[in-house]
């Protein structure tokens, strides 16, 4: 039976405030960037996958685990030597544009797909030899919303229940603390097809919990959703992990993962391009911090004059100062500030985005590859 | 193994047992669920064999053909042609007159009428001019139908024409035996006649030829006297003998005279005695002639009177034929249910669960079903089940209508009939889910699924004569799964054959049933490689 603990609702808000707009994060630094763990890389396929995560452990129980899959259809190599580890109950993001493979890399792990070449181990053992057994521990929530929409939320949850061999008894209790958790328990007799955007999305996920796995994969679950919907199921999603579902998710908007994720996964080709914690990731790729600085009148070219070691990124009416040595820096600009008689209105320093960091590895990326194939010709 | 394993074996397989009953009717449930809460399906399913059936039921349930239109056409009507015009109207068809026989010719291709007659000119009794039908074979369900029942009727009206016919040779063929033996008297009198008058002739000629007119006046002696007298003269002068001498010369001129006349008597006599003997002859042989007419009269009367049909009906169908219908003469629906039965099974079956399977596939929600430990096989059992009992549905509703119009005939085979129903149904429920396994929209699946339907309804002989097909497409529609149902339902709704006679057609569609079941599985199992 499945046990969420309640969490309040401020806290929630204040949370998904921070989330929903992580450019306002004043002068702090998350504190998912405290990683103590030693990072290693891992064997090379056709280029490194920069593993930024724990140590590998594969006695580790209930560690999902790829070993250098490759899935083609037909002409298309959908994944390429993809070598990932899942820690068990945290929550894991994919990140990738689309067509980079993520949908197809989430059903190579459930055992959907076959791999052309390597494996998928669950608690050490290979995924495609005891499929049946194995799914009974997985949830899968796809893009879409996955039900039907002409039974009603409880036909729904009742009727994959049953698919999973589950009993009546079991069920019950089941659909009662589900429809509880997403808060549908007044839509339980509602034809599915009518519920609204939110609901559907949060009814996808209670389908996937039915059978209350202990890993719970989403595909881009927050995908279509207006941020408010896009706020309710982020807390779903740590409500759900809370529990100790390990989840795994995919996303394309990078600060949902960076909030969100206790590691991430990068994806471009159909290759795993880097593996960690959001900081370490940050911080492997963009040394420094970046100050974002706005005044009034804004003569920002007298204002950083002099500086040193700094780069300046002019956007709308502010400047965003990457550096190393962010304080000294931050101490020089509000002298500078003072000195100029400009009229501060907004300051902060805070981490590079990870939307920036995943700039700089895709390009890092297609600069390897175009040197590489200069290199052929 | 102890007791205490053999009942947790025996609990474990119960488990297993009522988890399997219970993932089918969770399907099943879902299934009958989406089907009745989507509007279009629930129209289809639900009603489509009842307005089927109702339709089929009420317009079938006659035996006579409705609305023949006929065109005729004459340059000129007269009694005879306007006789078989009436004979046409008669038989309920509505016969237009057309001006000419190219309009009539064209109204028959724009489909205003069914046949076109034209009559020759001055068509009579015996004319060397044919009248003259056209017939749109395009229309080949019907066209036979319509030669064939109208060859019927002018053929009824020309055994009619012939009748009269008939009737008249044969009053004169009695007539002239009656004659023939009324005047045989007669004949024997005149040959009676004729034999007397040749026996009195013959008497006649006896006694012409009994007559002696020989005559020979030297027998007389006359001339001797004469000699005598002329010698005695030369010694007497004597004037008396002279004149003795001149009377004696006359006589004897005079004799010499009648001689000549009986010679000619004798001459005549011998005439008329040849002239009666030819008239005798003629006499013979008119007698002859007499008995022989006598004889050929006689013979014809006996040819006549040996003539036993003198029936004229008989005379112009000598030979009677009387159809005799295999089953119970009744209307169209009896002969058409089993075929309306396989209709249903298909079409419904076609539609209903290639579109269930198309719409499974296109649900958002397919791929949640794939994830779950729940087999492949378990999904195809419960398609299949599904539509089965949707099937099973229709078909209690069609035969529950079909005992209106049936009455009790129905029950006797209720038994083989549902047998035979549930193999049937499963043939079509497996090429339905195959269809529906091969494509990936609704529409193109019922597309095809109509298709597929129609082109075993098509090669079935149900709206087109197999008859007119090539011997080697034949020996395939014998397989086609439409027709082996039609035959089996036939055999034991219709000729009332047990399960027995049908064993190998009822093969041959389960055969059917367990290929598609396993191509249905491969087709599913390879599609989920790329979704």
């Amino acid at each position: 039976m499945l046990k969420y603990p309640g969490i309040s609702k401020q806290s929630v808000r204040d949370s998904f405030q921070k989330f929903l707009h992580p450019y306002k994060t004043v002068l702090k630094i998350p504190d998912k960037s405290v990683q103590k763990e030693k990072f290693t890389p891992v064997k090379e396929t056709e280029q490194k996958t920069i593993v930024l995560s724990p140590k590998e452990n594969s006695d580790r129980v209930g560690e999902l685990r790829l070993n250098g899959v490759y899935k083609r259809f037909d002409r298309v190599l959908a994944l390429n030597g993809v070598d990932l580890t899942i820690q068990p109950k945290k929550i894991s993001g994919i990140i990738g544009v689309s067509g980079s493979g993520k949908t197809t890399l989430l059903k190579t792990l459930i055992g959907f797909y076959r791999p052309t070449k390597g494996n998928v181990t669950y608690k050490n053992k290979e995924l495609k030899t005891q499929i049946k057994n194995i799914r009974r521990d997985f949830g899968f929530a796809t893009q879409d919303d996955s039900f039907y929409g002409k039974l009603t939320v409880e036909e729904n949850l009742r009727y994959f229940g049953r698919l999973y061999g589950l009993s009546n008894k079991f069920l019950d209790n089941q659909i009662n603390n589900l429809l509880n958790l997403v808060e549908l328990e007044d839509a339980r007799k509602s034809l599915s097809e009518n519920l609204s955007t939110g609901m559907k999305r949060r009814l996808d996920i209670a389908c996937a919990l039915i059978n209350d796995p202990k890993v719970l994969i989403l595909d881009e679950p927050t995908q279509d959703l207006d941020p408010a919907l896009r706020r309710e199921v982020l807390e779903l999603i740590k409500k759900i992990n809370k529990n100790g579902t390990t989840v795994i998710f995919t996303t394309h908007l990078l600060w949902e993962a960076e909030i969100l994720c206790d590691n991430v996964a990068i994806l471009n080709e159909g290759r795993l391009l880097t593996v960690g914690s959001p900081d370490k990731i940050r911080k492997h790729y963009v040394k420094g911090d970046e100050i974002h600085l706005e005044t009034h009148p804004g003569n920002y070219k007298k204002l950083l004059n002099g500086i040193r070691g700094i780069k300046v990124k002019k956007e709308d009416h502010k400047v965003v100062i990457s550096t190393p040595n962010a304080k000294s820096v931050l101490q020089k600009v509000l002298s500078k500030i003072n000195k100029n008689k400009e009229r501060l209105i907004d300051i902060s320093i805070r981490k590079p985005h990870l939307e920036e960091v995943f700039e700089v590895i895709i390009s890092k990326d297609v600069k390897k590859k175009t040197s590489k194939a200069r290199k052929r010709k | 193994m102890s007791r205490k394993k053999q009942a947790k074996q025996e609990n474990v397989n119960k488990v297993k047992y009522f988890a399997f009953l219970s993932v089918l009717l969770s399907l099943i449930k879902k299934n009958s669920k989406l089907i009745v809460r989507s509007k279009s399906s629930s129209l289809i399913v639900i009603l489509g064999p009842l307005l089927i059936i109702g339709l089929v039921g009420a317009a079938f349930n006659s035996s006579s053909l409705y609305d023949i239109k006929i065109g005729t056409y004459s340059p000129e009507y007269n009694e005879l042609t306007g006789s078989i015009v009436t004979a046409l109207e008669d038989s309920e068809y509505s016969v237009e007159k057309v001006n000419s026989e190219d309009s009539c010719i064209n109204k028959l291709k724009q489909g205003d009428l069914h046949v076109c007659a034209v009559f020759p000119a001055n068509f009579s009794i015996g004319s060397e001019d044919d009248i003259q039908f056209f017939v749109d074979k395009t229309r080949m369900n019907i066209v036979w139908l319509i030669i064939d029942t109208i060859s019927t009727k002018i053929s009824g009206k020309s055994s009619e024409l012939s009748m009269e016919m008939t009737t008249v040779i044969l009053d004169a063929l009695t007539d002239a035996d009656k004659k023939i033996n009324d005047k045989k008297n007669v004949l024997v009198g005149m040959v009676t006649d004729a034999k007397a008058t040749n026996d009195e002739l013959t008497s006649v000629n006896t006694k012409f030829s009994q007559l002696d007119l020989e005559f020979d006046s030297d027998e007389l002696g006359l001339g001797l006297i004469e000699s005598r007298l002329n010698s005695a003269l030369s010694g007497s002068n004597s004037t008396e003998f002279s004149g003795v001498y001149d009377a004696i010369g006359q006589v004897l001129n005079k004799s010499k005279n009648l001689e000549r006349k009986f010679n000619n008597a004798s001459f005549v006599v011998g005439g008329i005695v040849t002239d009666i003997g030819m008239i005798q002859q003629s006499v013979s042989d008119n007698v002859k002639d007499i008995e022989t007419m006598n004889s050929v009269l006689g013979s014809i009367s006996e040819k006549i009177s040996s003539v036993q049909v003198r029936e004229a009906d008989k005379i112009v169908t000598p030979i009677g034929t009387n159809i005799e219908p295999v089953v119970a003469e009744t209307t169209h629906l009896n002969n058409l249910f089993p075929t309306l039965v396989v209709l249903v099974l298909m079409f419904i079956a076609l539609l209903v669960s290639s579109t269930l399977v198309v719409r499974e596939k296109t649900n958002s929600a397919y791929f949640r079903n794939l994830i779950t430990p729940t087999s492949d096989g378990m999904f195809l059992f419960g398609d299949f089940l599904t539509n089965f009992l949707i099937l099973f549905v229709q078909v209690a509703v069609i035969f529950g209508v079909a005992t209106i119009f049936f009455k009790d005939a129905i029950f006797g085979v209720l038994g083989a009939a549902l047998l035979a129903v549930v193999i049937i149904a499963t043939t079509f429920i497996m090429g339905g889910l195959f269809v529906g396994q091969l494509f990936k929209s609704e529409e193109t699946s019922a597309l095809a699924a109509v298709t597929v339907g129609s082109v075993l309804l098509f090669f079935s002989g149900t709206l087109l004569p197999l008859e007119t097909l090539p011997i080697y497409l034949r020996r395939i529609t014998d397989f086609n799964p439409f027709v082996l149902g039609e035959h089996v339902l036939k055999q034991i709704m219709l000729f009332g054959n047990g399960l027995g006679s049908v064993w190998q057609p009822l093969l041959i569609l389960t055969g059917y049933s367990v290929v598609l079941c396993l191509l249905v599985y491969g087709t599913r199992r390879l599609s989920k490689a790329y979704l």
